[in-house]
């Protein structure tokens, strides 16, 4: 059986968890230079002057990951990836506020 | 274990070339892929495409796969040939390829070998290196999400084996999720990912988080929003009422004159851990149903006593 004794306790992953280049890089597999295009781009936004001293909120974590995912597996270029990380943002905001709006047309019909 | 037909699984015939492969790929990746997709099994046919296109890219997988015949149904039970040893290639893990992430099926596994079976330098014996970092998904209730909550979860994580292969474990942990996450957030547990190597510290293990639907409430962001139905007359002259809220019951006063639609607030009564988000009230007036003679003589005077246009700014 495994051990379920020891409780591990999570870290959520908001605005006020900061990463730094080096953590981001390590969790991602990703090369400093590749951030550093990223960051160009405009696809995340760090605070800090520079790379040495950049700290990336949580949710920096959520976007890469999916850029990266969707760069490597859909073959697509730079600009279509950060495109297509942006509107699938979008999109699960503009979800969440049709299902909160369809319980509140629905609920009394 | 069961044969695959990766042309099939890509909608391909047999001599489909190299561009076709692709451009099927790209087709299939986008209408599949977990990320876009809303597509019942998109997981599943996402992981199955890409294990078709890994072999069905490669020049030399795909020889050796073709070398098999073209006799095999889909899901007819395989064994590979006695003399099989990839068709006489020596095969290597696709670095970056699309794939690379993938766990593949047994069948894959028994044609090329360990998905897993990492270069030299990554094996248990090789220098140090951290384990990678492993990501999958939790499902929560909105109340645990409001609270925090205790939770096992379930994980298949990957271990190196005596030989220096990557082997899949099934590992049970328990996690506290911090109270006040919200849908899509992530949350990391830091040291529960992937072995590593050489004595390498473990890799982090992220857990996006996916919010049950509840009776009551909706969640959107941190802010969450509730059908308060409400009857004329309290609309009409105002109330105090009992109103759910995630953290419990609350007084709420309803000013005279309330309309339906209108949205009261109740600030921080939502999602988060330092600051929350807010509550929205959203009023619903419900008519009593004119059942009986006496309700229905109620109404009657209501329509005498109480003229009232609510379509006058339509000019009808």
């Amino acid at each position: 059986m495994p051990d379920t004794t020891v409780t591990i306790t999570a870290t959520v992953l908001d605005e006020d968890v900061m990463l730094s280049v080096d953590q981001l890089c390590a969790s991602l597999g990703l090369e400093p230079d590749d951030l550093i295009a990223y960051v160009q781009e405009g696809l995340v936004e760090p605070r800090g002057t520079g790379p040495q001293t950049w700290r990336f909120p949580g949710p920096a974590l959520k976007r890469l990951h999916t850029a990266l995912r969707l760069r490597r597996e859909l073959e697509i270029d730079f600009a279509g990836t950060i495109l297509a990380v942006d509107l699938l943002e979008e999109i699960e905001r503009l979800r969440a506020r049709v299902h909160a709006l369809e319980q509140l047309l629905g609920d009394t019909r | 274990m069961k044969f695959k037909d990766y042309y099939k699984i890509m909608g391909l015939s047999r001599d489909a070339s190299a561009d076709e492969i692709k451009r099927a790929y790209r087709k299939l990746a986008r209408k599949y892929h977990p990320d876009v997709s809303k597509e019942p099994q998109a997981e599943e046919r996402f992981k199955e495409l890409g294990e078709a296109y890994e072999v069905l890219r490669d020049t030399e997988k795909r020889a050796a796969y073709d070398h098999l015949g073209s006799s095999w149904q889909p899901g007819q039970d395989f064994t590979p040939p006695p003399n099989w040893q990839g068709g006489g290639f020596e095969f290597h893990q696709g670095a970056g390829g699309p794939a690379a992430d993938h766990h593949f099926s047994d069948f894959f596994e028994s044609l090329f070998g360990h998905t897993f079976h990492a270069g030299a330098g990554a094996t248990g014996a090789g220098p140090r290196m951290r384990g990678q970092d492993q990501h999958s998904k939790i499902t929560i209730s909105l109340d645990d999400a409001y609270r925090g909550a205790t939770r096992i979860i379930q994980l298949a994580v990957p271990e190196w084996d005596a030989t220096g292969g990557r082997v899949m474990r099934n590992h049970a942990l328990q996690v506290q999720i911090p109270r006040g996450v919200v849908q899509g957030q992530q949350i990391r547990l830091a040291g529960q990912g992937a072995a590593g190597a050489g004595g390498g510290p473990r890799g982090d293990l992220y857990l996006e988080v996916q919010l049950q639907p509840h009776a009551l409430f909706k969640s959107e962001g941190h802010d969450i929003y509730l059908n308060l139905p409400l009857t004329p007359w309290e609309a009409a002259l105002g109330a105090h009422l009992t109103v759910p809220t995630l953290g419990g019951n609350v007084e709420v006063k309803i000013p005279a004159g309330s309309q339906s639609g209108q949205k009261l607030r109740l600030k921080g009564r939502g999602l988060g851990s330092k600051t929350r988000g807010d509550q929205y009230i959203v009023l619903q007036i419900v008519t009593p149903p004119a059942m009986t003679p006496a309700a229905r003589e109620f109404y009657e005077r209501m329509s005498r006593e109480l003229p009232f246009n609510p379509r006058s700014h339509m000019g009808v």
